[in-house]
């Protein structure tokens, strides 16, 4: 039967196109570097707790990420680098000394923490492949973010840096 | 004098504390930011038993600047319960604070502090909604109100990609509703009922993250009239195409089944087929019979004169019930194809040269000639001219079966060279000079006999149509026409187109006129008529069984016809005399 393999075909790419990564779970371009990640997943449970954590944030005028020029000037040729400095950042520094009283509070972080752990884990590749490659000007970035941070005590930092995470999901929710 | 200073102290810490209660305002309630693109108001509520003169005052602040606290004049000691922020927070990148503080009189209440605010997470609203009826479908244009101010590319197109409508369609007759997700600001909604009305709203929402969404008011539309042609059209056109497509379909399939293969001969008949053609050989030629027969027959093999074989083709032909006899070729009429004429492949035709059989007196046995180089074995008698496939043009493709008898001497036609391959041409053999030939020309036997020696060695296989006499032919036919069952082809009568004219010019019209009839590309059988008359030509595919016969038959005559290859233009040269030779019931090729 001459049909059945173009019907076969029809159902299978009608099949994949049906199961294409909906908008929960889009492919990121850090530079050359593609990664799937759910933003929508981190965003969602940042949100639940947005005003929990940076309620714990009295310090208005420094920024840790955006301090003292925006993170959203940041060239996406760069991306692939800063984002992979960024979440390992994050991973190391910000989370592990977030620890709240609130039970919730700590089931969100954990969540985030490990969405942000994958994400890294692919990045990581493209790292090793050398399709990330850092400029000047990202690592510059990367390193006033440092020192912002190390700027304040520890448990602030931390603090301030996770509630700051908006911001960062803005900025990489313009790499798609 | 310290008593009386430590009461002191203590009525004035107590004044103050009382005064300070007393100025203390409680700060507002639900101070919160609800914007929506392009309206970033602060909202608040009253506190705790406010008295009604209270006014507040709002301040604001960017997040990460050194800029401290900036009021905002527009809501200085405002009475209402909300403030629009719009201008002083347009930069979707920065993230903005604001307070709001309650004075009454005296009473100033503590500063009541937002949570941040970033212009992105303001809610999306539609500028402009507008929906127009098309028959039974309804086309929405959405207009999303964008940001004011400068605002980034990357940011605008981001929020472009990123934006869904949630339509909400309500029938109002039965309030039951339909939601549709929609991603363009443009679309159609299709497949409603007739003579409706519908209610739309439209709720926008981003993709990628959690903004207040809220839906419009509902518009209602009705929908039109059932323009019945309208529905009509597309089930009309799309009824009449695959009715179209059905008809081709069946078309090419019975084109198919009149296209067939040469029929391998039962080999119950072969001993019948042998019978048959001993006795049409031995017939004379009638000639007026042929002539006077009107009705069109197929050379067959057992197709024995009119007199003695009528009954016998008839009955072995049952397939030919259409009307089909076996013309009585006479034998002298077979087509004179003798291994000059077979080898003679006038490469042009590629028909199988069935040499049909011209029920010729002579022992020409018309035999199938496979085309081209099996060509040889049949060896036409030479009579009359087959005309019918000779009537193919010479130069066309025949694949006509060679129609053995009518193979005047001065060759049969060998128009069949030319004939198409798989035109089942049954050439009636014509009985007598006369006869028509048509289609291919079968071998007669007649013109074996000197040229059959040399034909058996030269079909290449299937019946090799040389057999001289009918004993023999009886021995050989059967080892030739096992052969011949699987030779297909019609020997081609090479057309010796200067002798042919002149035997042709006996045959006059309608010879030609079958040729006319024939046409190169039919598959169909031709039935035989008189040569005076025209040939119709039928096509039909049982016709192919007794022809195997009549090759059969042919082949004890007429010596070697192979039958294979029928596609090859071996015209057996229809030698003038071996025409007469043609038993008229040559068989006619075999498809």
């Amino acid at each position: 039967m001459r049909g059945s393999p173009l019907f076969l075909c029809l159902l299978s790419t009608s099949c994949w196109v049906s199961l294409m990564p909906t908008a929960a779970d889009k492919i990121f371009h850090f530079g050359t570097c593609r990664v799937s990640m759910s933003l929508a997943e981190i965003r969602a449970a940042f949100t639940a707790i947005k005003a929990n954590i940076q309620s714990r944030d009295p310090i208005r005028t420094l920024s840790i990420l955006s301090h003292p020029h925006s993170l959203h000037k940041v060239k996406s040729a760069d991306r692939c680098c800063i984002t992979h400095q960024l979440l390992t950042f994050y991973v190391d520094k910000v989370f592990k000394h977030c620890r709240t009283e609130d039970s919730f509070v700590n089931r969100k972080i954990s969540s985030i923490a490990n969405s942000f752990l994958s994400a890294r884990r692919r990045l990581g590749q493209c790292h090793e492949q050398n399709n990330c490659v850092c400029g000047e000007e990202s690592t510059e970035k990367f390193k006033q973010i440092l020192a912002n941070y190390e700027g304040l005590n520890v448990t602030s930092a931390a603090m301030k840096s996770l509630g700051e995470l908006d911001i960062l999901l803005d900025w990489m929710d313009k790499s798609r | 004098m310290v008593p009386s200073a430590t009461a002191l102290a203590l009525c004035l810490a107590l004044l103050l504390a009382c005064l300070t209660h007393g100025e203390r305002l409680p700060s507002p309630r639900s101070v919160r930011f609800t914007a929506e693109v392009g309206w970033h108001l602060l909202r608040w509520e009253p506190g705790h038993n406010y008295p009604s003169n209270t006014h507040y005052n709002v301040e604001y602040r960017v997040y990460a600047s050194n800029i401290s606290w900036t009021p905002i004049p527009e809501c200085g000691k405002t009475s209402e319960l909300s403030c629009d922020l719009t201008n002083y927070t347009l930069d979707p990148e920065q993230r903005y604070y604001a307070r709001v503080m309650a004075v009454s009189g005296d009473q100033k209440s503590p500063w009541k502090r937002t949570g941040s605010f970033s212009p992105q997470e303001a809610g999306l609203r539609l500028a402009g909604q507008s929906l127009s009826v098309m028959g039974n479908s309804i086309q929405v244009r959405l207009q999303l109100l964008l940001p004011p101010g400068n605002i980034s590319l990357e940011y605008r197109d981001l929020q472009e990609t990123m934006t869904q409508y949630h339509v909400y369609i309500r029938r109002t007759r039965d309030n039951h509703t339909l939601t549709v997700v929609e991603k363009s600001p443009e679309f159609t909604i299709r497949e409603l009922f007739w003579v409706t009305e519908y209610c739309l709203s439209v709720e926008p929402s981003l993709a990628n993250r959690p903004v207040p969404t809220s839906r419009t008011d509902e518009q209602c539309v009705t929908t039109g009239h059932g323009d019945r042609s309208s529905e009509l059209l597309p089930a009309i056109l799309s009824s009449s195409l695959i009715t179209l497509l059905l008809l081709g379909l069946l078309g090419a399939l019975l084109a198919c089944t009149y296209i067939r293969k040469p029929v391998r001969t039962p080999s119950v008949l072969k001993s019948f087929m042998k019978q048959s053609s001993l006795r049409v050989e031995h017939e004379p030629p009638p000639s007026g019979s042929l002539d006077a027969d009107p009705t069109q027959r197929l050379f067959l093999c057992q197709k024995e004169p009119e007199s003695s074989p009528e009954g016998s083709t008839s009955t072995a032909q049952p397939p030919l019930e259409q009307g089909w006899k076996l013309p009585a070729w006479p034998k002298d009429q077979l087509c004179p194809l003798g291994p000059t004429g077979s080898r003679d492949s006038s490469g042009t035709s590629t028909d199988s040269g069935i040499c049909l059989h011209v029920s010729s007196s002579s022992s020409s046995s018309s035999s199938s000639s496979s085309s081209s180089s099996s060509s040889s074995s049949s060896s036409c008698s030479a009579g009359p001219e087959p005309q019918g496939y000779r009537q193919q043009l010479p130069m066309t493709e025949d694949s006509g079966v060679g129609l053995g008898s009518p193979c005047p001497a001065p060759g049969c036609p060998s128009g069949s060279g030319n004939a198409s391959p798989g035109v089942p041409g049954l050439s009636p053999a014509p009985g007598q000079d006369d006869v028509e030939f048509r289609g291919y020309l079968q071998q007669s036997k007649g013109t074996v006999g000197p040229e059959q020696a040399s034909d058996k060695g030269v079909p290449p296989s299937g019946c090799a149509g040389s057999v001289q006499d009918v004993g023999s032919t009886d021995t050989v036919l059967d080892i030739e026409c096992s052969e011949l069952a699987v030779s297909k082809g019609y020997l081609k009568q090479s057309s010796p187109e200067r002798p042919l004219t002149q035997d042709l010019a006996p045959w006059g019209a309608p010879a030609w006129d079958f040729s006319s009839q024939v046409g190169p590309q039919a598959p169909t059988l031709l039935s035989w008529a008189a040569p005076n008359a025209p040939l119709t030509s039928k096509a039909s595919p049982d016709l192919k069984t007794p022809f195997d016969l009549n090759i059969f038959n042919n082949t004890a005559f007429l010596g070697t016809l192979p039958l294979v290859s029928s596609l090859s233009s071996n015209w057996i040269m229809p030698p003038i005399k071996p025409l007469s030779q043609l038993s008229g019931d040559s068989k006619d090729s075999r498809l």
